[in-house]
């Protein structure tokens, strides 16, 4: 036997009393931890590992020992002594360095499919889902957006009767040609802004300053057969599932404490805006085809939207906007154009009376 | 040093915080990088080095606390919470939309769960932090109710409410006694002594100079204002007129929230010093003499920081946007995918230095400060205290993440 082993001073916490004990230890085939005359505890050099114990202070736990049993040391001849013996000091990995490769690469991997989730999954898990949904449901959903437009718009209808005669024998000729399933229902409502939407439940709605700005009959009846091809394709519903799907998805995986919330909402918006162009494409052409069916030209429509949103640059707004550009648009509709053949929708008087539908009745 | 200091120092034991700064701020940056490249999921871990850092650093009576939790435990945590939280937001989308079928936005109350979910969350995070946390081999834990916890929140927040923030005090107190009073060392119980009334009192001068200064005024010109637009509805000539006759009232309202700045920091050191001095653990008491100016000279120097930081950021922005518009490059199919990146590149730069600024001079200089001035009286019964209590699990932590609630 040779030299005896090696002593130092540290302190020692059992774990099970709050008591602070200055001990000794002995760097024997095991850790020794001697107070006074006793022996305290036995650690095997194999069950030590490190723990917090803050600048200048090596801190040690033993794996076989009570959970928080702890040894402080300060002395550095100690320190260089022990640390040789303890092979197993930082297994499960010390202060948070060990596995960052291993977190970063799963993080990349979970950011991957999330984000094929989001470009794949969720726009072809909304169409399922759209078509699973009963008319019932669709509608009740209907019924909760159509309060709000009620609360946004102040429920003020136009409803000069025999603006809304006219009206309603445009639309009614437009949804025989369009031979839905189910009865639509249109309301206009009063506003200065010149649009029309659908909503889920087979509901239009349209702002009086659309009628206002309109030149004729048929860029009127091009706008309603658009959104009647929302209808058809139950646009607003799917759309309602993809964007409520992925506010829900990325907001609750990926909480906002990265600060990259915005990021993931400008992307979303980009995601939803791509979705929603081509349904915008798809009801284009289904008002065409209801215009064709009329016996109408289809280029109407396309004038008109140009007229509304004039001359639309590309770049910015080419990929953020949620409709096509109106020059793409009216190029489209004009590939589908064909020489008028059936009689006009609306008399002169008609139109006249159609156009003046939000005025109080006399 | 006077004998008086020298016979109250025999009782009292002082605490330190021996944190390196420049250390933390390398631990902050390299976090906030990671987490960019990992898109987020590395917070876990970052939270828990921060802890790590700060709990080590923090000495009582020579011993330096230890925090034991883990990044694994957060993100089990949150995956669990995201477990519960999926069927409640899909149940509640649903409930919302079979409410707004018969009154638009008549689905508002239904927030209030989500009160409700962010309370307990804020109190079993507290709990998964206390159990992590270790002095002297020594875990300290909790008992009570998250769900108990929550409503008494919930009730205090209506008294509050209705009092118009008069009962704000006493709910701080209320709430404080059932957390500190379920908190234990070993098998030493927390108590809470601090009173709503002392709390009010403290906080008295700053309520009373808010009301002087900006609620009387602002209230004179509001109340004003409804009687001229009893007068002349919906005209917006006489609007003008209102509003140039008060517009040195008006601009009170542009400079509170300036001076909220200034005050909030102030209100929260006396908070700060209300919530410590209030603190028992058996015999055991703090005393807190945190200096107002401190917590106000940090605030000052995080603005100081970061308002120059944004200067320089809107102009290089700016600069940007003029260029692109006039550039050569403004050709109509030019791809805007390019500037879009580096718009999100800066965007994120800028996150990520403003968290760092934040971290450090808010909670690292905070921390170091609250502690530093810190003493705890009557420390000798600690050596009696025996280890109870188990480790809780961090579902608090990840439901707080996944509904972005803090509190301690």
């Amino acid at each position: 036997m040779g030299d005896p082993p090696p002593e130092g001073a540290a302190v020692y916490f059992d774990g099970l009393n709050a008591c602070r004990h200055d001990v000794s230890l002995r760097l024997a085939d095991s850790l020794e931890i001697h107070e006074g005359d006793n022996l305290a505890a036995r650690w095997a050099y194999d069950d030590i590992r490190r723990a917090d114990g803050g600048a200048g202070v090596l801190r040690l736990s033993c794996r076989s020992a009570p959970d928080l049993a702890r040894i402080d040391i300060r002395d550095d001849a100690l320190r260089q002594a022990l640390l040789p013996l303890c092979r197993r000091l930082d297994d499960e990995g010390a202060a948070g360095s060990g596995n960052v490769g291993k977190i970063v690469g799963w993080s990349l991997a979970a950011a991957i499919s999330l984000g094929l989730v989001a470009i794949y999954g969720i726009p072809l898990a909304a169409a399922r889902l759209t078509s699973l949904i009963p008319p019932s449901l669709e509608n009740r959903l209907g019924d909760a957006v159509a309060n709000q437009v009620d609360v946004i718009f102040k429920r003020k209808v136009c409803a000069r009767p025999e603006g809304v005669t006219a009206f309603n024998k445009l639309f009614a000729e437009l949804t025989a040609q369009a031979d839905l399933p189910r009865p639509v229902t249109v309301s206009v409502r009063e506003s200065g802004v010149a649009n029309a939407f659908a909503i889920p439940g087979e509901r239009v709605y349209v702002l009086s300053a659309l009628i206002d700005k309109a030149d004729s009959p048929d860029e009127l009846a091009g706008v309603l057969a658009h959104e009647l091809g929302h209808v058809a394709h139950r646009d607003g519903l799917r759309e309602m599932i993809a964007s409520g799907g992925s506010a829900f998805f990325f907001g609750l995986l990926l909480g906002d404490v990265s600060g990259s919330g915005a990021i993931l909402l400008a992307s979303r918006t980009l995601l939803n805006a791509s979705h929603s162009r081509s349904a915008e494409t798809g009801a284009d052409a289904f008002a065409a085809e209801v215009m064709r069916g009329l016996g109408r030209s289809p280029a109407p429509l396309g004038e008109f939207l140009l007229r509304l949103t004039g001359e639309q640059s590309e770049g910015t707004i080419a990929l953020l906007a949620s409709h096509p550009l109106s020059q793409d648009r009216l190029a489209q509709l004009k590939r589908l154009d064909q020489p008028v053949t059936g009689a006009p929708l609306l008399s002169e008087e008609e139109w006249t009376a159609l156009k003046g539908i939000c005025r109080p009745p006399n | 040093m006077s004998l008086g200091i020298l016979s109250q120092r025999a009782t009292s034991s002082p605490l330190s915080f021996i944190g390196n700064g420049g250390e933390f701020l390398r631990l902050l940056f390299k976090g906030a990088l990671l987490q960019l490249i990992s898109v987020g999921f590395y917070r876990f871990w970052f939270i828990t080095n921060i802890r790590r850092m700060l709990w080590s650093g923090t000495q009582i009576d020579g011993d330096s606390l230890e925090y034991t939790g883990r990044g694994k435990e957060l993100l089990i945590g949150f995956l669990v919470a995201l477990a519960i939280l999926a069927p409640f937001f899909i149940l509640y989308f649903v409930v919302t939309l079979e409410v707004e079928r018969f009154k638009a936005f008549a689905s508002i109350p239904l927030y209030l769960a989500l009160y409700l979910f962010g309370q307990f969350a804020t109190f079993r995070a507290r709990r998964y932090r206390l159990t992590r946390t270790v002095w002297r081999g020594i875990r300290f834990w909790m008992k009570g109710s998250g769900w108990s916890y929550a409503f008494r929140s919930f009730a205090w927040m209506l008294l509050t409410v209705a009092t118009l923030g008069l009962a704000y005090p006493w709910r701080e107190a209320a709430l404080e006694r059932y957390k500190i009073g379920n908190t234990y060392f070993g098998d030493l119980r927390g108590e809470f002594q601090g009173t709503g009334w002392s709390l009010f009192k403290a906080s008295l001068l700053i309520w009373a100079a808010g009301i002087l200064l900006f609620g009387v005024p602002l209230g004179y010109v509001a109340a004003q204002g409804v009687l001229d637009a009893m007068e002349h509805p919906y005209d917006p000539a006489a609007f003008a007129i209102f509003a140039r006759e008060h517009r040195l009232l008006l601009s009170l309202g542009g400079i509170a929230p300036l001076a909220m700045l200034l005050v909030w920091p102030i209100y929260q050191a006396i908070e700060w010093r209300w919530w410590l001095n209030g603190i028992r653990l058996g015999q055991i008491s703090f005393t807190s003499r945190f200096p107002m100016s401190k917590i106000l000279v940090l605030y000052l120097k995080y603005l100081g920081c970061i308002i120059p930081f944004l200067a320089v950021l809107f102009g290089l922005v700016t600069v940007f946007a003029i260029f692109r518009g006039n550039g050569p490059i403004a050709h109509a199919s030019a791809p805007i995918v390019g500037p879009l990146i580096s718009a999100g590149v800066v965007y994120l730069a800028a996150l990520l230095v403003l968290g760092v600024l934040y971290r450090y001079y808010l909670q690292f200089r905070l921390w170091s400060a609250v502690f530093q001035t810190l003493e705890v009286n009557n420390l000798a019964d600690v050596a009696s205290v025996t280890a109870r209590g188990e480790a809780a699990n961090a579902l608090g932590e990840g439901l707080a993440d996944g509904l972005d609630v803090a509190g301690f």
